[in-house]
């Protein structure tokens, strides 16, 4: 079964999304902050991360540099409100593989993970 | 589509036509947000003393549900969700598919639904205006404070204060098609906000 | 007998309000990071509330709004009450607010505007010859502060109508 590490301050979303994509089958953990989303790749080696931008201390864009270089194989999709086209470039060049601008819907989550599980 | 925004002697031209492109954007994603179809009632653009700014929300002891988040990058400024707190109970219901939260006693968990709304609906407005003059514009993660408004506006307005008497707010008041729910947006730029109208005017 | 009937001021940011009218009670609503400062002399029954807003002023531009700043704020407080017949060696200051509404900001950083409106108000004081009587500060709480100048008592109100005679 794969695993997906899902980052977001809000526990709303959290839930939301954890929601989604377990009904789907898939086993999901879950990160409130940038550091503690490094902490948990690396210990729950993930097969993919769901990573929201805004967050206090580290941001989504911080730790997407972090977890490129502690993993450059790293399978990363943003999942945010700020989508911005300066951002969108700047996560897909830093190495995210997709990028959904909230509000989602569950098939959009999914068509994500299936698209960076690629 | 906004077409009349209500101003007080401020000839704002390009500047306001930024803003309302932001609160049609801002006011998009709240929608998708809580499902239902939400109108602008009114759009004020006024520059006044900081209490008036505050009496606009009810005045300052008025309980109110506040979601602040401010933003920076290429300029800064403040942003807040205001509403009555029956009336935020009356949008978490709508945003976790239940009916209107009743209590007063409101969970981690729905305070952070509410949390999202605001950096839905920050995030929407600064999409538009950051994607319009090509720059970015980062916004804060949002704070969900239910106190007295003075106390609240007071983060924003004490800032602004620090270098001027007077406060530039640009006030959004919105309703739900089926009349169910509303708020206000209300944006409290920085000087270096106001300015950006350069870029536009191009 | 008749009743006196209480005139209630409400003094804003940045305002200063000074009275010798046994009637009023004066008012700082929603205070949040900043101090609202009750001044009385009992004997005199000259009484003043100030709504600071900010430490001090940057630049040394003279704000319209008088007591924005508590640098310039508190000394002119004083120098307002004994205009109006108060004695300074007998001014009660009472001070309410200086939170921190905002729980991403670090307690005491330059971020908390409440702690360095605290400390602002406190070297005013200190400097004006002033002792800082009693007080309701700091936490992460709206308040209101009321002095009443028919018996000069000075209370706060917290949204939760939780009430602190100071």
């Amino acid at each position: 079964m794969s695993k997906i590490l899902v980052v977001d301050d809000a526990a709303f979303m959290r839930m939301r999304c954890t929601k989604m994509l377990s009904d789907s089958g898939f086993e999901v953990a879950e990160a409130a902050d940038g550091n503690e989303a490094l902490a948990k790749y690396r210990e729950l080696k993930p097969d993919g991360v769901l990573l929201d931008i805004t967050m206090p201390e580290l941001d989504g864009l911080a730790t997407l540099k972090e977890l490129i270089k502690m993993d450059p194989g790293a399978r990363v999709a943003m999942v945010t409100a700020m989508g911005q086209q300066s951002m969108v470039i700047e996560a897909l060049k830093t190495g995210a593989r997709d990028f959904i601008v909230k509000p989602f819907d569950a098939d959009r989550v999914l068509a994500a993970v299936k698209k960076i599980m690629e | 589509m906004i077409q009349d925004v209500a101003k007080t002697d401020i000839d704002l031209g390009a500047w306001e036509e930024l803003m309302k492109k932001g609160i049609t954007n801002a006011i998009s994603g709240l929608s998708q947000m809580v499902q239902k179809k939400i109108t602008v009632d009114s759009v004020l653009i006024s520059r006044i003393p900081a209490k008036e700014v505050i009496d606009l929300v009810g005045g300052p002891e008025t309980l109110i549900v506040g979601i602040y988040l401010n933003f920076s990058g290429a300029a800064n400024g403040h942003l807040m969700l205001a509403h009555r707190p029956e009336v935020a109970y009356a949008l978490l219901g709508m945003i976790l598919g239940e009916e209107p939260v009743k209590r007063n006693d409101i969970s981690d968990y729905e305070l952070s639904a509410l949390s999202e709304m605001g950096n839905i609906t920050g995030s929407f407005f600064l999409n538009a205006i950051a994607d319009t003059l090509g720059i970015t514009l980062y916004p804060s993660p949002p704070s969900v404070i239910i106190d007295m408004a003075g106390a609240i506006m007071g983060i924003a307005l004490a800032e602004i204060l620090q270098e001027s008497d007077e406060v530039m707010v640009v006030d959004t008041v919105f309703t739900t098609d089926d009349q169910s729910a509303g708020g206000r947006f209300m944006i409290m730029p920085n000087e270096s906000f106001v300015q950006l109208s350069q870029h536009y005017a191009r | 007998m008749t009743a006196s009937i209480d005139v209630n001021i409400s003094v804003g940011l940045g305002e200063l309000h000074v009275t010798k009218d046994p009637d009023a009670v004066l008012i700082c609503y929603g205070l949040g990071s900043c101090v609202a400062v009750s001044a009385f002399d009992p004997v005199a029954r000259v009484g003043a509330m100030a709504h600071i807003v900010l430490p001090a002023s940057n630049n040394g531009a003279n704000a319209i709004l008088p007591v924005k700043f508590a640098d310039r704020g508190i000394p002119l407080t004083v120098e307002k009450m004994e205009q109006a017949g108060a004695q300074r060696s007998r001014i009660v200051i009472k001070i309410a607010g200086g939170a921190k509404m905002l729980r991403g900001v670090t307690a005491g950083s330059v971020l908390d505007i409440g702690e360095r409106n605290i400390e602002a108000v406190n070297v005013a004081m200190h400097k004006a010859g002033l002792k800082i009587h009693a007080q309701d500060i700091r936490g992460d709480w709206g308040r209101c502060l009321w002095l009443y100048m028919a018996s000069g008592l000075t209370r706060v109100k917290t949204a939760e109508q939780r009430i602190i005679d100071l």
